[in-house]
């Protein structure tokens, strides 16, 4: 059992798995970082893109390269109107109160996704026909190779975006000090807006690259919420490579436990290392020295 | 503002309805009400769904037919939000609003959670919760509509010893009370051929990914599995990753796992694959009948799922049929209990005295995407 | 006076209609949703302490609600304690594993304790479902019994209604009295500025667990209650979902509002009955919007609203700006427009 294929075999997966935490935990850090608020609807940020694909794919018969970039299209309209109606009116109040809303919001999405989709899980065709490639002896579905990819490419690009653009350095000023950002003479308000929608996108290319291998249900944005929370607060809550860092290594770790210790409190394993890192170095791994109080 | 005032109104008014709302619905003297407990909403949505769509139909036909001694029949959908507290609103309001028989729950722990009330309201119960012990706590207004675990799971281990002649079996099983119940009979019933399972595993509903387990069983040299799988979300990406990581097995799934949902799912994955189901549409002619009108009415394939709603509906049609009265509790009971030979889409079904109406298992194998009939194995009957 | 009498006609009139409810009411399936609605009120009344009084954000309520739930359940059934007994055992149960989690939880800061609660309210659940030997594990646990009084039986809905009731009313003035008391003003302290109350010799952390450890057993007393009248428990009830319902219901009822509480704990039991007619995903959808519109609307949940509403009548009757006999917020539990 502690063979090195099985290990291998373990390891990609949990990369694989990793990946699509890190991208969802992306999109949460970000806005918590830019805007200050928990989103408790990011699962829903993976969800509606995964169903907008799968019907454009199988119903409408669009051809692949279309319909991702019209589910992305799409996206960037819902994180629009998402700021619009559950961050915008309630700006400036405390952080509960936007969480409650954006629980609300979550509510809302499952429920009206399930009346317009139906309750059967779908699945979308993926890029690739083979279903499985092998590497001595080591079983990787080439859509998990996919994602792994994705990931480093969104990750030089967001650095990229962060660090060298005029647009990035305005969000990364405006997520540090909003005050000052404004008498700077930026946007925030259009900033802030932009953030969103990228938060959105983040969620919508998760989305896209779930729905091959995961079936997607009107529920499935819940346990994906919890994962994304768990590896932001591993990774620093703020810290963007933390988000990713920490979603990789939830990935991993849980599927090794559950593979070596126990199968069925799989689950309960993102949640004790999201308490034991909280106890024992809570800026995670890249965080900054966090004050006590809120 | 008067915008907060209009709000402060309308918060008040929500306030004082539950005494409006205490008067209840109009009655409508000529229709025999059924209360169909179920999941609209929620995780379980899509097997919910189709038992609607069913029991739909059957209300459908059987008014098309003239109802039930003059009667229309009015099916009322209680949506249970696929949650155990839910379930208790949602009878609750069915009695409420004075059903005289429920279709449903469908799930064990559902199911536990209302007995009680059940009971209290002396209201017959049509209830597919497949825990054995449901129907053996005393509660004498419960009657299962489909075969209990004991039955599948034993039909599933006496189908790999004896049939398929494996000794070396796996189990992969939900961690609720479903899973981990038929998990135990099918390991109770190896014994019987000097056999303990290799390895079990186990995983909570929802779980994307199954390489652990999957690595675990292989690793402890099974040649066959068996899988009690309770969504079909689950026991799709089951398969597709036996496929994935290139194992051979033998497997042999609970009815669940071979729902239509998860073969529309998971299309060439499951092939070959063995299961027991409650339901197939070759097993006789009832069950072929139920297909055509479930397919010419929806386009879409049913399962066990919309059978036995469908067959719960028309059981209890029957049943106050030859009962004679309507309303009359008691007498609807000694009816239920009194059923041989009724012939369902599900099968014959012939009521033992404790409340379990069904005792086949259909032994099947997936060819081509679809399921092909082995043989029914009856388990032990009183 | 005629203020004071006034004030006294009212609660009359309130202590008359809670009595005579379950006449008035008639319907079995809405005194159940009453039953519940107290319940919730008591757990939602646990998460006001922590989240009224001390300001930190608790999502692991369910989870208490959970032990207090099975601690109930498991005494009853395998120990043959009573209900009076398990009313003793349940909360300190509960109180304990709020310690528990709040001992070392506490001294981080508001997000991060918030996710903290979470994966630790995940943990507990997780347990609940999965350890069959001792909570039976995905079975769950029936055959609670209904609390006994001599020859008295609560088995019904009624008769459980004034059982509930008399312990909502009693958690509810205690917790009156813990806001009035100095712990509440520590605990009061301890939110606005931390630092200050520190520097006044306030032990801000030894508050927080204290306040932790009451949120916990009003949570275990909630769900020692809600073991009593179900006569089942099932791990799948006391999840997450739950945990951020009741965040909802004190967020709409008014976060620091004892009656805010009770109203926005009864206002989210009732509503999704209301919308029942509405026929599955409708109800949740348009639940899930109105969240939203009172988050939006009433940001101060109907309490504050209430409350302003109060204020203008009291400034219209009494020009001068003194303080007038105005209507108490929800007529429930007398005037608590006090102090946020």
């Amino acid at each position: 059992m502690f063979d090195v294929t099985t290990f291998a075999q373990l390891f990609v997966t949990g990369l694989a798995m990793g990946s699509i935490y890190a991208l969802v935990a992306l999109s949460f850090a970000l806005l918590y970082k830019a805007v200050g608020i928990l989103n408790f609807a990011v699962g829903e940020f993976v969800m509606v893109p995964g169903f907008i694909s799968v019907v454009l794919l199988t119903t409408l018969k669009v051809p692949f390269l279309w319909a991702y970039l019209v589910t992305l299209g799409l996206m960037v309209f819902f994180g629009a109107v998402f700021q619009r109606t559950v961050y915008h009116p309630l700006r400036g109040r405390p952080f509960v109160t936007v969480l409650v809303s954006t629980i609300g919001a979550s509510l809302f999405l499952r429920n009206t996704s399930l009346l317009t989709f139906g309750a059967d899980p779908r699945v979308s065709p993926g890029l690739f026909t083979a279903k499985t490639v092998s590497f001595f002896g080591v079983f990787v579905p080439p859509q998990y190779l996919l994602i792994i990819a994705t990931l480093i490419v969104l990750v030089v690009f967001q650095y990229l975006l962060f660090e060298k653009t005029l647009l990035g350095k305005k969000m990364q000023a405006t997520a540090q000090d909003r005050d000052m950002a404004r008498l700077l003479g930026i946007p925030v308000d259009t900033i802030i807006l932009i953030t969103f929608i990228y938060a959105s996108l983040l969620g919508g290319i998760s989305g896209i690259l779930l729905a091959p291998v995961f079936y997607v249900t009107a529920d499935m944005g819940f346990m994906i919420a919890l994962k994304a929370f768990a590896s932001s607060i591993a990774g620093g809550l703020g810290s963007i490579p933390g988000a990713i860092v920490g979603g990789l290594f939830i990935g991993v770790v849980e599927l090794f436990c559950a593979a070596y210790i126990s199968a069925t409190y799989k689950d309960v394993f993102a949640f004790v290392i999201l308490i034991a890192v909280l106890l024992l170095r809570p800026q995670g791994f890249f965080g900054e020295k966090i004050a006590e109080k809120a | 503002m008067s915008r907060i005032r209009t709000v402060y109104v309308l918060s008040t008014v929500f306030l004082l309805f539950p005494l409006l709302a205490a008067h209840g619905e109009a009655q409508t003297e000529k229709s025999v009400r059924i209360g169909l407990i179920t999941e609209q909403t929620g995780v379980a949505a899509p097997s919910g769904e189709r038992g609607i769509r069913a029991t739909k139909l059957a209300e459908k036909q059987l008014n098309a037919a003239g109802g039930v001694n003059g009667s229309r029949i009015q099916v009322i959908t209680y949506d249970n939000n696929s949650a155990t507290q839910g379930t208790v609103n949602a009878v609750n309001k069915a009695i409420e609003d004075k059903v005289i028989a429920l279709s449903g729950p469908g799930r064990s722990t559902h199911v536990q959670a209302v007995s009680p009330i059940i009971k209290e309201n002396a209201i017959p119960a049509l209830i597919a919760g497949t825990a054995v012990q449901l129907t053996r706590q005393g509660n004498p207004w419960l009657f299962r509509v489909r075969p209990d675990d004991s039955i599948n799971g034993t039909a599933m281990a006496e189908f790999m010893a004896k049939d398929l002649k494996l000794t070396r079996i796996g189990i992969l099983h939900d961690a609720d009370a479903f899973g981990t119940g038929g998990a135990d009979v099918v390991a109770e019933a190896l014994k019987k051929y000097s056999q303990a399972p290799v390895r079990r595993e186990r995983y909570t509903a929802g779980t994307k990914d199954y390489t652990a387990q999957l690595l675990n069983i292989k690793n402890a040299g099974a040649e066959g599995v068996v899988l009690y799988t309770t969504n079909a979300e689950d026991a799709a990406i089951v398969f597709r990753q036996i496929k994935e990581l290139g194992i051979n097995w033998k497997i042999v799934g609970c009815p669940a796992a071979l729902s239509q949902v998860v073969v529309d799912l998971v299309k060439d994955a499951s092939e070959g694959a063995y299961g027991a189901v409650d339901y197939f549409a070759e097993a006789s002619p009832q069950a072929r009948v139920f297909r055509e009108g479930y397919f010419k009415e929806y386009n879409q394939e049913p399962d066990f799922q919309s059978a036995y709603p469908y067959d719960s509906l028309m059981l209890l049609a029957d049943v106050m049929r030859r009962a004679g009265t309507t309303t009359d509790r008691n007498k609807t009971r000694d009816t239920i209990l009194a059923t041989r030979g009724y012939k369902g889409a599900m099968g014959t079904f012939n009521f033992t005295s404790n409340g379990d109406g069904i005792h086949d298992a259909h032994l099947i194998q997936m060819k081509g995407g679809k399921p092909r009939f082995i043989r029914t194995i009856s388990v032990g009957q009183k | 006076m005629k203020r004071f009498s006034l004030r006294i006609l009212f609660y009359l009139a309130a202590a008359i209609v809670l009595v005579a409810l379950p006449s008035l009411v008639r319907s079995n399936y809405w005194l159940g949703t009453i039953d519940l609605a107290i319940i919730y009120s008591i757990a939602v009344l646990g998460l006001n302490i922590v989240l009224g009084l001390t300001g930190q954000l608790n999502i692991a309520q369910a989870a208490f609600w959970g032990i207090g739930a099975y601690t109930a359940a498991l005494l009853n059934t395998r120990l043959g304690w009573p209900f009076w007994a398990t009313l003793l055992a349940a909360p300190p149960m509960a109180g304990a594993f709020g310690v528990m989690l709040g001992f070392p939880t506490l001294r981080l800061s508001g997000r991060y304790l918030a996710l903290a609660t979470i994966g630790f309210g995940i943990i507990i659940n997780l347990i609940l479902h999965n350890w069959k030997e001792f909570t039976g594990g995905a079975d769950g646990i029936p055959g609670i019994a209904s609390p006994v009084l001599g020859p008295f039986k609560f088995s019904t809905n009624a008769s459980f209604y004034y059982l509930g009731l008399a312990c909502l009313i009693i958690a509810a003035l205690a917790q009156l009295k813990i806001k009035n008391s100095r712990m509440g003003r520590a605990f009061q302290a301890v939110k606005e500025n931390e630092l200050a109350a520190e520097l006044s010799g306030v032990n801000a952390f030894k508050y927080r667990v204290i306040a932790f450890a009451l949120c916990s057993a009003y949570g275990g007393l909630a769900g020692q209650l809600f073991a009593h009248r179900t006569k089942f428990v099932s791990a799948e009830t006391f999840f997450i979902d739950m945990s951020i319902l009741f965040i909802c219901m004190l967020m709409i009822g008014g976060v620091g509002s004892i009656a805010g509480a009770i109203v926005g704990a009864s206002l989210l039991t009732f509503i999704p009955e209301w919308l029942r007619f509405l026929q599955g995903p409708w109800a949740m959808a348009i639940f899930g919007l109105a969240i939203i519109f009172m988050m939006v609307f009433m940001p101060d949940g109907l309490a504050g609203l209430t409350r302003s509403i109060v204020q203008r009548i009291a400034a219209r009757i009494n020009p001068d700006g003194q303080e007038a006999a105005g209507r108490p917020s929800s007529g429930r539990i007398g005037a608590t427009g006090e102090g946020k």
